[in-house]
């Protein structure tokens, strides 16, 4: 598994870290922890200070291995160099895994996306408050990276782990890969696993029940007993919104997905914002 | 069957759709594959014929992963193995360690990351052969 965290210099970003820590404990996943420089401020003070903020991101990574077990190069002096493709980059490599600290130029939503779009990672992992809102310019940021990204997003909130992970999932487009990623979270929050159907007619209806059926064997076959629900489109929005005040939501809005209808852009945008609790966009 | 140059696989994954995506890609770059989705199976074969590399997964219905890859280097010890786990854990990166594997790769990956994995693999058992 491939991650991008994605960091800025508020104090939700500390948080994410050690959020990808514990994934990276599990996971032994290949990082790159991503700073945005706005062409505004690139003073040599402010790229200074956002060095060191990445090379504390990933101390804290690395802190949360305990024991000696750990895949990335723990020892590794971040030597930052210019790339060819204009990063500013520090390869702390040596390890069996990546874990590597890389600072761009420019706006920060399109160059996180660029960078992932180059990269092919699995997951981007933003931050922002917990409370209504986001500080990271407004939150345009975290809402764009979500909305716009090509792979999963997950969007972190400091609160407590989550005791269930409730996806909502488009009944014609559950991939292996989104259940992959959710079995990932499922595991390392140690939660419940809650499928959600949706419906909007009778004929709907049918098809769902058959792919929660299909979905069910899947999980038995893992010998784990997910929960099952059904829910009607139109009361979706109230429905996410009454779980996320203390589980984590996961929606799957690939391109093509039949949740666009009920989630458009906007609405994810919002409910990423309100939402309490953090928040997993599978694509 | 394969050649003596060629570097023989053996893919373990109780579901079939991540064998149906991993083998035709991995013969694409030239090796030999035999795919299983039941860990006995996998067991027997593995006794009847030299494999450089084995990849597994470790969440599996009656023998599982663990006890496979245990099993795969009492048996044959220079054999290299990869562990592609769905639910990744502390304990389970770490006793796939103790065990000797060469990587460990949590799904979902994309096809770039176990090629990248198995050429590594391939470098050292060909370093080996040399």
């Amino acid at each position: 598994m491939k991650i991008i965290v994605a960091v800025d210099s508020n104090p939700y970003s500390g948080h994410v870290a050690h959020e990808v820590g514990k994934l990276a404990v599990n996971t032994w996943a290949d990082i790159t922890i991503m700073g945005v420089l706005s062409p505004l401020e690139d003073t040599a003070k402010a790229r200074e200070t956002l060095e060191q903020q990445l090379v504390k991101y990933r101390r804290i990574i690395l802190d949360s291995y305990t024991s000696d077990s750990c895949p990335y190069n723990k020892d590794a002096v971040e030597q930052w160099e210019q790339t060819e493709d204009g990063y500013s980059m520090a390869a702390t490599g040596g390890g069996l895994k990546q874990l590597q600290l890389v600072i761009a130029k420019g706006a920060a939503a399109q160059e996180i996306l660029l960078y992932n779009q180059n990269s092919e990672s699995d997951l981007i992992v933003i931050s922002c408050d917990k409370d209504l809102g986001c500080s990271w310019q407004s939150g345009k940021v975290p809402m764009k990276v979500a909305t716009e990204a090509t792979c999963s997003v997950l969007v972190v909130k400091e609160t407590k782990d989550p005791e269930q992970v409730v996806c909502c999932l488009d009944h014609d487009h559950v991939t292996q890969y989104s259940l992959e990623m959710i079995n990932q979270l499922v595991t390392l929050y140690g939660a419940e696993l809650k499928i959600v159907g949706i419906s909007d007619s009778d004929s709907l209806k049918e098809n769902i029940e058959q792919k929660m059926q299909q979905l069910l064997e899947y999980y038995n076959n893992l010998k784990l007993t997910p929960w099952l629900e059904v829910v009607d489109g139109a009361t979706m929005p109230s429905f996410i919104s009454k779980e996320s005040q203390k589980n984590l939501v996961a929606l799957w809005v690939g391109p093509t997905s039949f949740l666009n209808r009920f989630f458009p852009k906007k609405r994810i945008s919002s409910f990423i914002s309100d939402s309490p609790s953090s928040v997993l966009l599978l694509r | 069957m394969g050649t003596s140059e060629q570097i023989n696989i053996l893919l373990l994954d109780d579901e079939p759709i991540v064998s149906k995506r991993l083998k035709p890609a991995l013969e694409r770059k030239g090796y030999y594959v035999e795919s299983f989705i039941r860990s006995i199976d996998a067991l027997t074969r593995f006794h009847e014929r030299e494999f450089d590399l084995v990849i597994t997964d470790l969440k599996m219905e009656g023998i599982d992963g663990m006890e496979f890859l245990t099993e795969v280097k009492k048996l044959k010890p220079q054999t290299e193995v990869i562990v592609i786990t769905g639910f990744a854990t502390m304990e389970t990166a770490k006793e796939s360690f103790q065990q000797g594997v060469l990587d460990f790769l949590a799904k979902p990956f994309k096809l770039k990351e176990m090629q990248d994995a198995v050429a590594k693999a391939v470098k050292r058992i060909q370093e080996r052969k040399d």
